[in-house]
């Protein structure tokens, strides 16, 4: 009994979810039969279809995951990716292991936004939810059309192999376990505001009626994206062992540029929330940012582009993403500028300063900012299609032409919420960054003191920082301190009251205070790291940086799922002893390094072990200064948002009013 | 909708010739070092214990197949080994490496898939795939009379890329 329905659990799931793809058909098509038989409850069935679509497919994924946790190698997905030896935790996650699971967790979490989505239309927006969810649908048929036709993972494999072919070791990380996930999270959540763009235009609703529903689903996605990138940068930082956590890498830019986009429409929205404006701009963003998540995908998938991310693809599946994403992206564009201007009124910015004025400015740098990293990416790819050179676009352009314009984003960052909307008195303003433009130029001087051989951009950036960060010391004592006169309370609780009740003003600025804190990181261990290759034998000290290490020889033993040689570096003048091992998994054949680290707020000491040569080892070793920053500003950034999205009951006043009592940040 | 917003159209165009351009060409495809090259020779036994030698030439050209009863990737390729082996069977010999594996379930292998094989070099240690420069399984060598190395493939292989092969092995 066991073992039939071991047997046949999977074919299970692959009915369920084939089963799914009808039902989208129906779903997809539900307005229009609806609009033809006159049947609003045939309109309304799509509700029920979405909640169908998700238990159907979670059949399918759950069939999917049974199979791996139980190594049923007659599944060719799970003999391709998974081995008997396998740790539970990256059984499940070898899901998304490779090309056929990781698109099923795309369609998968696709329809779980759908059947939110539907929770929430059904009480907010009932006219409008059949043709978004008709949108939605058409999405997760195009995804699921790939699935079942083209790259299957429930395609069987009989007889079944001997044993799998295991994970690849480099995906066998707690990090890189959840990262793919989170991306998707990302990707799939742009959907919603997509959708809502799509049926605005398709039934001619008014933005500003609707602009406030998508700001919560786009800080949620824009969330886990930024959550799925630093967990990418984390996961090369810890376990590629090249002392680095980005590097410019086609599919590293895949993600960054919808979360550049999207970072435009989280500020975008908050301006149309307030004044108004930029209706037809924010249509744009909408499709553009989820178009961008298509790419993303698609660059991923159909291995156009050279990358670490070394997918195996055949040209089947690049082609059908590539139409796919070309029908979706025709549509979408084709609409908007048919039918793109769905507002009949706007304002017009009444000064040249003014909060709105610098949103637009900080909409303007993203786009750019987006632009460049689309052409760095793409470059290679139009250079080989003119002459045929292969060529890579790496860090070099990248810094030099983006980090000048995140400069002035960090500067807009100290301007903007000292600036209020409509009209700024120059003065006054003048009044609230005199102290903070005299903490940047002392940040430059001090860094300059510290070290007068630097890159400018280390300069620049300090001074820029620390204008930010004095910028918002001052903002919170003028707002602090005018309550506490009022009320006679202390600063602190006075402050503390404000951030509890003006919870999306300050949310934002916990966001902004998590980027500055990254920005920190980024200058120490972009602009001051030091590295060193040498070979070591035993007893043999090296010094790097302040630091200095002695290597005592190495260390063989067997775990789970592979063999492990293991460096034992003492840090003189400390009792840590650094661990860097290299791990052989006898399977996949593929050997891995594991960096060894000890991390500290104001330096991370990084090694890698690699070959013997005569009996010495060679040492790849680094000292990154502040690079733990980075991580931490990540935790602040998401606390940050859930601050702003807990505020929940004021929200809702506030979609329906169109006004926000104060200053909005995002 | 505005004159500028129609700057997208261009941008799509171009978006979407890149892409398909890309999709044509393959980033990964680096031609192997050994294309051109005498094939090594390798002493060692088969799956029955007798001894072999690989890179000796018997008068044909020859296809050496590197194989993997744990590699779920050939057992796709196996019926595209199979159906080659009919067809040019006379004209050519089809050996094998089989890399890394387990005696008993290389054997059960073939006796459950058949054997297209003349024979199977038993590389338990994986040193023939070390010549080799085998970095992935399955891999295909082309070998012509004259034991020169001309065609190497790094992936399950078709009918087509079979086909192909022998065309550049009887050249």
């Amino acid at each position: 009994m066991q073992g039939f329905i071991n047997n046949y659990l999977i074919e299970f799931g692959h009915v369920a979810t084939f089963t799914a793809f009808i039902i989208l058909l129906v779903q997809a098509s539900a307005p229009w039969l609806a609009g033809r038989l006159q049947s609003p409850a045939l309109a309304r069935s799509g509700i029920m279809a979405s909640y169908i679509v998700l238990i159907l497919m979670t059949i399918g994924g759950a069939t999917l995951i049974h199979a791996f946790v139980v190594s049923d190698f007659t599944v060719l997905y799970v003999a391709s990716h998974s081995n008997r030896e396998l740790p539970l935790l990256y059984k499940v996650t070898a899901l998304w292991g490779g090309h056929e699971g990781s698109l099923f967790l795309w369609a998968w979490i696709l329809t779980a936004f759908t059947c939110l989505l539907a929770f929430q239309g059904k009480r907010l927006f009932p006219m409008r939810l059949p043709v978004m969810l008709s949108v939605q649908a058409c999405l997760t048929l195009g995804f699921l059309g790939l699935i079942l036709f083209l790259s299957n993972p429930f395609e069987r494999l009989l007889p079944g192999a001997m044993a799998g072919k295991d994970l690849n070791p480099l995906l066998q990380d707690p990090g890189m376990a959840i990262h793919p996930p989170m991306l998707y999270l990302g990707y799939v959540g742009f959907s919603i505001p997509f959708a809502f763009a799509m049926t605005a235009m398709l039934t001619r609703w008014e933005t500003t009626l609707w602009i406030g529903l998508i700001r919560r689903w786009t800080l949620f996605a824009w969330t886990m994206l930024t959550v799925g990138i630093m967990l990418g940068g984390w996961w090369a930082y810890y376990e590629l062992g090249w002392g680095g956590y980005w590097a410019w890498d086609p599919v590293e830019n895949a993600s960054f540029m919808p979360w550049l986009l999207g970072t435009a429409l989280i500020h975008s929205i908050t301006v149309q929330e307030n004044r108004r404006m930029l209706q037809t701009w924010n249509l744009f963003l909408a499709i553009s940012t989820f178009a961008l998540s298509l790419l993303g995908t698609f660059l991923v998938r159909s291995g156009v582009l050279s990358s670490v991310h070394a997918f195996a693809v055949d040209p089947g599946r690049g082609l059908y993403i590539l139409l796919f994403m070309g029908t979706v992206l025709v549509i979408s564009f084709g609409l908007f500028l048919a039918k793109g201007r769905v507002d009949t009124q706007r304002e017009a910015m009444s000064s040249s300063v003014s909060r709105e004025m610098l949103f637009v400015m900080n909409n303007v740098l993203f786009t750019v900012l987006c632009v460049l990293v689309m052409l760095g990416t793409l470059y290679p790819l139009a250079l080989e299609a003119i002459n045929g050179a292969k060529i890579t676009v790496g860090a070099p352009y990248f810094n030099a032409t983006l980090i000048p314009f995140f400069f002035l984003v960090i500067l807009l960052m100290g301007i903007a919420p000292a600036t209020p909307w409509r009209k700024v008195n120059l003065s006054r303003l003048w009044s609230r960054l005199w102290f903070p433009v005299v903490a940047g130029f002392s940040g430059i001087a001090a860094m300059y003191a510290w070290d007068d051989k630097a890159h400018w951009f280390a300069y620049v950036g300090t001074g820029l920082v620390a204008f930010v960060l004095m910028a918002m010391l001052v903002d919170f004592f003028r707002n602090a301190s005018r309550r506490a006169k009022q009320n006679n309370e202390n600063i602190i609780s006075a402050w503390l009251f404000l951030v509890k009740r003006n919870r999306r003003y300050y949310g934002g600025m916990f966001v902004h205070f998590g980027v500055l804190i990254i920005a920190i990181g980024m200058i120490g261990s972009g602009l001051f790291r030091s590295e060193q290759v040498v070979l070591m034998a035993k007893g043999d000290v090296l010094e790097i940086g302040n630091e200095q290490l002695r290597f005592d020889g190495v260390k063989q033993f067997k775990k789970d799922n592979y063999f492990a040689l293991q460096g034992q570096f003492a840090l003189l003048g400390t009792d840590i002893v650094i661990k860097p091992e290299r791990r052989k998994y006898p399977v996949q054949e593929a050997p891995t390094t594991e960096s060894g680290i000890d991390s500290s707020w104001a330096r991370d000491v990084y090694i890698v072990i690699g070959e013997v040569v005569n009996g010495r080892y060679s040492v790849h070793a680094y000292v990154n200064p502040l690079v733990e920053w980075i991580w931490l500003g990540g935790f602040i950034i998401v606390f940050g948002i859930g601050w702003s999205l807990s505020q929940r009951m004021r929200e809702k006043k506030v979609h329906t009013a169109g006004v926000v009592k104060q200053g909005s940040v995002a | 909708m505005g004159k500028a917003w129609w700057a997208i159209v261009p941008v799509l165009v171009i978006l979407f010739g890149l892409l398909s351009y890309g999709l044509t060409s393959n980033p990964k495809h680096i031609p192997s070092p050994l294309i051109g090259k005498q094939f090594p020779i390798i002493e060692g036994k088969d799956l029955n214990g007798n001894s072999v030698t690989l890179g000796v030439i018997d008068g044909k050209p020859t296809v050496v197949n590197v194989w993997a009863s744990w590699c779920a990737a050939c057992r796709t390729e196996h019926n595209v080994l199979i159906r080659g082996a009919r067809r040019y069977g006379n004209n050519i010999s089809l050996v094998a490496i089989n890399y890394k594996d387990e005696l008993a379930n290389a054997k059960r292998w073939l006796n459950q898939l058949g054997d297209p094989y003349q024979w199977s070099f038993h590389d338990l240690s994986g040193r023939a795939g070390l010549e080799l420069g085998v970095y992935g399984v399955p891999e295909t060598f082309f070998v012509n009379k004259q034991g020169i190395i001309v065609e190497k493939i790094s992936a399950p292989l078709t009918d087509a890329q079979f086909a192909a092969g022998v065309e550049l092995m009887n050249k």
